[in-house]
Parts: structure tokens; sequence; C-alpha cells
């Protein structure tokens, strides 16, 4: 039964149209984003010498000078996220920016919110679910599938990284490393705890709507921003956390700051922090399905 | 009295405060097209969405006794329940596929087969510029992929043109009679129920009030007889003398007799004894309508 629904789930999958226009617009924001990262400098920028005397004067003076443009010909010292200015960026480094970005998450909420909130919002859910058997085998299918389009989605990202980069970057380094291996691995792994919270949200709401609005939010780090608050909170309330940071719970935090250098034990946690939420969201998934009537 | 298929015993099924279903039991026969009769609210829909498994009784069971056991039961029953749920942005086609893919069926032309039975085959075009009438028909389709033995069709001729409901009726009576499908259909469209339907069940506010053959409402349908007379007074005491008790004036020139032994030849007989002229002497059937309308406002 599990295969039969897998099928199933696969071609509708494919007979979406918002299946292929995610990916065509994920395309177009990589474009956007490695244009923007390798053409255009934004960099902040610290003026050096007599500049950052009169800086200094100004901000003891009570003004705040502020970034500036500057003339990149003049006495600077940079510090530009634009890697374009290095030259030498491999496309590791730039999938690596583009993945953090959270153009993928964000997306992801959108899809999954739109596939999963099709069962519930043409009701056909009563076609197929008058046992629990086929409740269970639907439910493996629907999330099967869901894993299976975030790493279609994660592995997309890489030629559409490599074409923009090379219109853009200038000379892109092509390099296959352990590191991006074990990268890929943890975000693709991470990314998919991301859409199923999303297609759970949907299947405990049995609603399209609370998913794609809880996705999008939560894809934009908002709760990130509310973990720190609970971090400063936990530290002026004197909890004793060590280096323990809350905001390491939120999934858009972690793949806003993991990189391919990042610590292998900083991966393990941001591992079982991923496996944790699936656990939690399949567990309700199936509680519902139990307890719940179709509707 | 047939082989049972189904039967249901003392269901309940409580939402919050409200009882949505109250002690209903009903039973199927096995090749039966079951007319489940009700208003809007009185408890159909709830008790065939227990019965095909997509809700759960607080009380009581279903006895699916002519399927060998649950799993035999639930593979061979199908159901169309509330409005047609189908995926808009697929034809009618992909629809049906994705049917055929969860079911495991994979022999070339079933579909087009299914489609042709509804009517819809070589229609292109994707379900959301489908009129009702052709959802619906498409959800019968879909209800047929998988060959089922118990099919469950929940006001399947809502929205449909005239025409349509005489397709549809064909439809189902040729499903019965030809397949073996075994139909429970609901519907407040009494009289369409009535063309097609060989067991009913009356159901109000939750409460099984009557189930029935159609032979059987056949019988308890009142049979009434009206006379137009000149002398409605002098009828009235004439046929009070004869023994007719159920006897009421409508109008100056009519009365109409509703004992159960009343018959126009006799009654004609004793107005003629009587020097009453009569203009005119008819029969009135109660169909199910009436007879429905009897025993829900009884019961109110």
């Amino acid at each position: 039964m599990y295969f039969n629904f897998l099928r199933m789930e696969l071609f509708r999958l494919l007979k979406r149209k918002s299946t292929f226009i995610i990916l065509g617009v994920l395309l177009a924001l990589t474009i956007f984003t490695n244009w923007f990262y390798c053409s255009v400098n934004i960099g902040m920028t610290v003026q050096t010498g007599d500049a950052i005397e009169e800086y200094d004067q100004a901000f003891e003076a009570g003004y705040d000078a502020g970034t500036q443009m500057v003339d990149p010909e003049e006495d600077y010292q940079m510090f530009g996220r634009g890697l374009g200015m290095y030259g030498n960026a491999s496309v590791s480094e730039l999938y690596n920016y583009n993945s953090s970005s959270g153009n993928v998450i964000l997306l992801l909420a959108i899809w999954v919110a739109l596939f999963i909130g099709d069962i519930y919002l043409s009701s056909s859910q009563k076609v197929y679910l008058n046992s629990n058997a086929n409740k269970g085998a639907w439910i493996g299918a629907k999330y099967t599938v869901v894993a299976l389009y975030t790493t279609a989605m994660n592995l997309l990202l890489w030629p559409m990284v490599l074409l923009s980069s090379a219109l853009f970057c200038g000379d892109v380094k092509l390099s296959f490393d352990f590191n991006f291996f074990v990268y890929f691995l943890v975000i693709n792994f991470l990314c998919i705890a991301f859409s199923v919270i999303i297609a759970a949200l949907n299947d405990i709401t049995r609603k399209r709507v609370p998913g794609l609005v809880i996705g999008i939010i939560l894809s934009q780090g908002i709760v990130s921003l509310l973990f720190a608050v609970l971090d400063i909170l936990a530290r002026v309330i004197k909890l004793d956390l060590g280096e323990f940071q809350i905001a390491s719970l939120s999934i858009a935090n972690r793949l806003a700051v993991f990189n391919l250098s990042t610590p292998s034990k900083d991966f393990c946690w941001g591992v079982t922090v991923g496996a944790i939420y699936i656990a939690i969201s399949l567990f309700f998934v199936v509680l519902t399905a139990k307890k719940k009537d179709v509707v | 009295m047939g082989e049972y298929l189904l039967e249901t015993n003392n269901l309940v099924k409580a939402y919050s405060k409200d009882l949505a279903l109250n002690g209903v039991s009903i039973h199927i026969e096995k090749g039966a097209i079951y007319g489940l009769i009700g208003r809007n609210g009185a408890g159909k829909t709830t008790l065939m969405r227990i019965i095909c498994g997509l809700a759960r009784p607080t009380e009581g069971t279903v006895n699916p006794i002519g399927f060998a056991n649950n799993k035999d039961f639930y593979k061979n029953i199908s159901a169309v329940i509330e409005s047609p749920a189908l995926y808009p942005y697929l034809n009618a086609y992909d629809n049906l596929k994705l049917k055929c893919l969860a079911y495991g069926i994979d022999r070339p032309g079933y579909i087009e087969e299914k489609l042709k039975i509804v009517g819809l085959n070589g229609v292109k075009k994707k379900v959301s510029q489908y009129s009702l009438g052709m959802k619906q028909r498409l959800a019968i389709a879909l209800a047929l992929v998988g060959d089922p033995e118990f099919l469950l069709l929940d006001e399947p001729i809502n929205g449909l043109d005239p025409q349509a409901i005489v397709e549809v009726r064909n439809l189902f009576e040729r499903l019965n009679k030809e397949n073996g499908i075994t139909i429970l259909i609901s519907s407040h469209i009494l009289e369409e129920l009535a063309k097609v339907a060989t067991q009913f069940a009356i159901i109000d506010k939750g409460q099984i009030l009557e189930e029935l053959t159609r032979e059987e409402l056949l019988t308890k349908g009142t049979n009434e007889v009206i006379v137009g007379c000149s002398d409605v007074d002098l009828a009235e005491s004439a046929l009070k003398s004869s023994g007719f008790t159920s006897i009421r004036k409508e109008g100056k020139e009519s009365i109409v007799i509703g004992d159960s032994n009343a018959d126009v030849a006799s009654i004609n007989k004793i107005l003629i004894e009587k020097s009453i002229s009569i203009n005119s002497i008819g029969t009135k059937s109660e169909g199910i309508e009436d007879y429905y309308l009897r025993l829900t406002s009884r019961k109110v």
C-alpha cells in the first residue's frame, strides 16, 4: 500500500505546476543572489588613517558617522560580503552563501504548504482514508515525497549556483571536498526537518493557510530572533546555560550559521535538533490521524 | 428477506454536546439500493462517514457481515461523501489515474472504461472548469475505481439538471443490476430516491424512524378516495352510516374518505343508493414524500 501511495504522490507532484514554478523561482533567486554577491560591492567599510580619527571624533561628539560608500581606490580596509571582490570563490562557498540566505527554506515552506494543503482543499483524503492501514501508508508516502522534493531542491541548487556564478563571479573554482559533502548532508537534513514541520502543520490543522503562513515566518528567522531574546532573558535571570544558545534550537538559525568549516560537534547538534523536530512533528501527525475523524 | 451485506448496531456519534446519531441500527441487504431519507442535519452524512470508516462512532458498531473481515470490507467499498473530492488542476483522466495508482490498478483502458460509464470519456479540460453535474459524475467514476461491491453515495444528484438526474438514476440501476453493486444512497429528493431504492430508512434527528422495503412502503402508504358531489353533508352521513369513520370535507363540493377499506366502487354504490349526484370520484395515493412528512411530523 505504501508504494502505491508513493507512486500516487509522485504522480501528483509531477502534475503540479508549482513543483516546477518553485524551482524556476529558486533559479531566479540564485542568479540574483550571486549577482548581488559577486557584482555589487556593498561591503561595510571601515576607513583607516585620518578617516578613522575623524570617525572617532564624530562618535565622541555624539554623531554616528555611519556606513559610507567609498571609493575602493582609496586606503580602506574592506569587510565585504561580496565574494566577487576576492575573485577566487569556489562553487561550494557560493552554495553555502545561497543556502544560508534562506531562499531555499522560504520556497520549501510555500511548496510544502501548497502540496500538502491541496489534499485538504480538495478533500481528497475522503477518497482514500477509510482504514488506519491506509492512513499510515499515505502519511509515509506524503512525507517521503516531501523529503525527496526537498533533497531535489538542494541538489538542483548546485547547478544553479554553478550557472549563476559562471555568469557573474568570474574565476570560480569547482571543488568537491569532504567538508562540502558533510555540509550538504547536514543542511539537507535540516531542510527536510523544516519541510516536515510545515507539512505537519498542514496535516494537524488540516488546512493549507496555517502551514503556509507559519512556514514563511519560520523561514524568515523570526523564531531565531525569539530564541535570541529568550537567550538574553536567560542570562538576565542568571540561568546558567554555559555556552549553550537557545537560538541554536532554530532550524533557520542553524541553516544561516552553518558553513563549510563548521565544527563537527555543531553539525551533530544541528542534526539532533532536526531529528527531534521530525520526531515531534510525526508524532503529532500520527496522533491526529489516529484520534481525529477524516474531514 | 435477502442476505445481509452490512448492519449497524446502535451507532451513536456525539460532537461535544450534540448527538449527531443516537442509536442508529440499519440492515442493508446484499444487492439492494438502500435509500437513506432525511432532512439536512438529520445524520445521513455522519452515518455514511462512520460506515465507510472516515469517522469513528462514539458508541456502537458497524458489522460488515457480507465480507470476510474488516480489511476485505474496506477494500471493497467506495464512497462519494458530501462534495466531490477532486483535484481541480487535474483533468478527469488524471484524477482517476491517481486512485488507480493508489489501488495498484494498471490495466490498459480501465480509466477510459470508468469514464465512459459516466459519459466523461475524452473530456480533456481540467476539473476546475467542470460544472457541478460533471464533478458529481466524475466523483461517481472515481468511486467506481477498484470495482467496489458496496457503494456509498451522499446526495449524488445534488446540483444535477433533470436530464443528468435521469442519466445518473439509470446508472445506479445499471450498476446495481449488471454489476451487482449494493448501493447506499442518501438524498432529500425523495421522489427520485423512491424510483431507484429497494430498501429505505427514514432518519430524523439522529434516529432511524423506520426501516422498510419498497413493498412495505407501498402498503404503508394510505389511499384516499376523493368524491366531488352536490351535497357533501348528506354524503358524509350516508358514508358514516355505512361504517366509514375517516371522513373529512374539503370545501363545499368535495369529501375525502381515508379509511383503509375505502374503495371507489363501494363508495360509488352507497352514494347512488342515497340518490346523491356524483360529479367526480377518484383515489389519491400517498407517496414517499407524504409518508416521510407524516412520519417526521408525528415525531415532532
